[in-house]
């Protein structure tokens, strides 16, 4: 009976799923901390396969295409992980997407330039992300239904503001920041995606904020007691959560040049799922940046992955369905434990 | 007697002048759209507006966005306003059925407008007036063949799966290749679900996959133009024809600029204008036609000077 070597702590119930009775206790050990990292396995294995089963995919070209593909997705999913960590979501990204880029492209209209059009864009979506925390701090009530509610308002403003119509920028040299290029290869949206990634890890580990958002997420009560400031940050989380979602949608404007109230319908829902797929969880306190950039990059590579393997759409839709449900059921099984 | 018939026929003329603009002016027509975020819609919307101005309509538009469940709860919120007529753009052909029933039983007449309910629907409906869809993916198949010379690889970026357009602009799309008996290759059909950021995407992926591509076939026009800044992306503009279908105006634009090779015009405002009619008709008890068609138009290089002001 090799159970019987097992660390407490570890379950034999799921490595005996994974591996069977008789694996070397060792290996199991040595396997042990990628039960954490259920993003970075999948991503082995989905590179694995890749390369196996297509040969342009492992091309500089066609890995670089992934990462422009999901940086917008990756910034929202940034902001989504702070307010994760709190134990809180944001539905409201989705709208604040649409929303920011037709507030940036009027004040383009309006005769604003581009640096005063990107701040007013940055500044439309700061000022959601604080209502959203002042009226969750203000009613107490959950944050999930309060942001699908703003998320509706937020994108009834857009129709009215563009009357239903597809609005087109006019600012020179609005379009190098969604297609230029970092040295002739890098787009300029990735460069900024991870460093954002590694700026708010940063803050994150390294800053009482970020420290008090990880004990919002997992006690508030005893941060309470140690005087941290509980109330603040999650008014600023919700407010960073909304700009970053905005300058996503500012990015995505100036890489397709238009912008319309829907451009960001899906992202709230699939921010939630990079996050969650990375490692972070959905019950709060647990999680970071950096594990973000992983989850969003598994969900580009699977992406691009389907198409490169012309898998018909309706299976498409099936391998999504199922890897969301392994990563909810990853979740669930690690807070358990 | 006759001097009463007279005096009968004067009351009824009488009757006939004093009521006909009273009714007139009383036409209700409740619109549920599918999605008003679609430039089409806002170009339907100007044309009923433009024509009720003429009938003195009062029109109430709801928007559920491409969600059916809102769209049937909105159907039913028509039912109790009590207008004369309710107009649906389907978001989900068998999903509205249900409360096309509803109103066809509480006695309002219902027209389908652009996006059609099942036939099972058609119970419940009086007309269906746009132009269809399958038609414009015809179109769009036919454009093809010609800038082909009947023979090439096609890749063709679709609405969401499964919705009445991305079925049939498909469907209609292979019906061209067939009857002209061109020797085309569908590469592939994959969705970018109306949105032009993911149709870039998707495109950029599409091109890594396939080594030559003649055309690509984006079932709207914004997808199109997504797929285009892909193609733009990766220096393959001289390999690839993009076409679209709507005609709006940014696409007309890039056709005339010989960045984009075709469109199927959809003429939406005349879709409007149409369904004013109809609902004014159907408060007169006339009898409507089951279909009326709004023309497609397909855009090319060639014609785009002539269609230019139609684009929207």
């Amino acid at each position: 009976m090799t159970n019987t070597t097992v660390k407490s702590g570890d379950r034999p119930g799921f490595r005996q799923a994974l591996l069977g009775y008789r694996a070397d206790a060792r290996v199991l050990r040595w396997l042990a901390p990628l039960r954490n990292h259920t993003a970075l396995v999948l991503l082995i294995v989905l590179l694995i396969v890749g390369s196996l089963s297509s040969g342009v995919f492992l091309t500089p070209r066609n890995l670089l295409n992934i990462l422009w593909a999901v940086s917008i997705l990756g910034i929202v999913a940034l902001g989504q992980t702070l307010l994760l960590l709190t134990c809180r979501f944001d539905m409201s990204v989705a709208a604040v997407v649409g929303f920011s880029g037709i507030v940036t492209v009027l004040a383009q209209i309006n005769g604003l330039d581009l640096y005063a059009s990107i701040v007013v864009g940055l500044g439309a979506g700061a000022l959601v992300g604080l209502c959203n925390g002042l009226i969750v701090l203000a009613t107490g009530a959950n944050p999930f239904l309060i942001t699908l509610g703003t998320n509706l308002l937020i994108y009834s403003i857009s129709l009215s503001l563009t009357r239903s119509k597809t609005l087109y920028a006019t600012a020179p040299g609005f379009n190098e920041l969604g297609r230029g290029q970092l040295f002739g290869f890098l787009h300029y949206s990735v460069v900024l995606f991870i460093l954002l990634a590694v700026v708010l890890q940063f803050v994150l580990s390294r800053t009482i904020f970020g420290r008090t958002i990880f004990v919002v997420g997992l006690n508030e009560v005893a941060g309470r007691l140690s005087g941290l400031r509980i109330q603040s940050t999650k008014l600023a989380a919700f407010v960073l959560c909304s700009t970053l979602a905005a300058l996503a949608g500012i990015v995505m404007t100036s890489r397709i040049n238009s912008t319309v109230a829907n451009a960001g319908f899906g992202m709230e829902f699939d921010s939630i799922i990079a996050a969650v797929l990375g490692g972070t969880s959905l019950f709060g306190g647990r999680g970071g940046m950096l594990r973000t950039i992983v989850g969003v990059v598994v969900l580009g590579v699977m992406n691009n992955l389907l198409i490169l393997l012309n898998v018909p759409i309706e299976a498409q839709q099936i391998a999504k369905g199922a890897v969301f449900l392994l990563v909810v059921w990853a979740d669930s099984a690690l807070r358990r434990n | 007697m006759s001097l009463k018939l007279l005096g009968g026929l004067a009351v009824a003329a009488g009757l006939a002048l004093g009521t006909a603009p009273a009714l007139a002016a009383g036409l209700s027509i409740c619109v549920v759209h599918n999605n008003a975020d679609h430039p089409s819609i806002t170009a339907l919307v100007a044309g009923m507006n433009d024509e009720g101005a003429i009938y003195g309509a009062k029109i109430t538009y709801f928007d559920p966005a491409l969600d059916p469940v809102k769209q049937v709860s909105m159907i039913e919120d028509c039912i109790s306003r009590k207008p004369d007529v309710i107009a649906v753009n389907a978001v989900d052909p068998a999903a509205v059925v249900p409360a096309l029933k509803k109103a066809s039983e509480a006695g309002i007449p219902v027209l389908m407008q652009n996006a059609d309910t099942t036939a099972e629907g058609h119970a419940y409906t009086k007309s269906f007036i746009g132009s269809q869809s399958y038609d414009q993916g015809y179109a769009v198949g036919q454009m093809i063949v010609k800038a082909l010379d009947g023979k090439g690889n096609v890749v063709v970026i679709t609405g969401k799966n499964g919705q009445t357009d991305t079925v049939n602009r498909t469907a209609g799309m292979q019906a061209a290749f067939k009857d002209a008996k061109a020797s085309m290759d569908v590469l592939a059909v994959q969705p970018a679900d109306w949105s032009k950021d993911k149709a870039l995407t998707v495109m950029q992926d599409l091109l890594t996959r396939f080594p030559k591509i003649d055309a690509v076939f984006g079932q709207d026009d914004p997808m199109a133009l997504g797929a285009l800044e892909a193609i733009k992306a990766q220096d393959r503009q001289g390999e690839i024809k993009v076409f679209g279908v709507n005609g709006n105006k940014e696409a007309c634009a890039a056709i005339k600029a010989g960045a984009m090779y075709g469109t199927a015009l959809q003429l939406s405002y005349l879709v409007g204008v149409y369904t004013v009619r109809a609902a004014y008709d159907l408060t007169q008890k006339r009898l409507v036609p089951t279909t009326i068609l709004a023309p497609t138009a397909p855009v090319t290089p060639e014609n785009v000077d002539t269609w230019m002001a139609q684009c929207w």
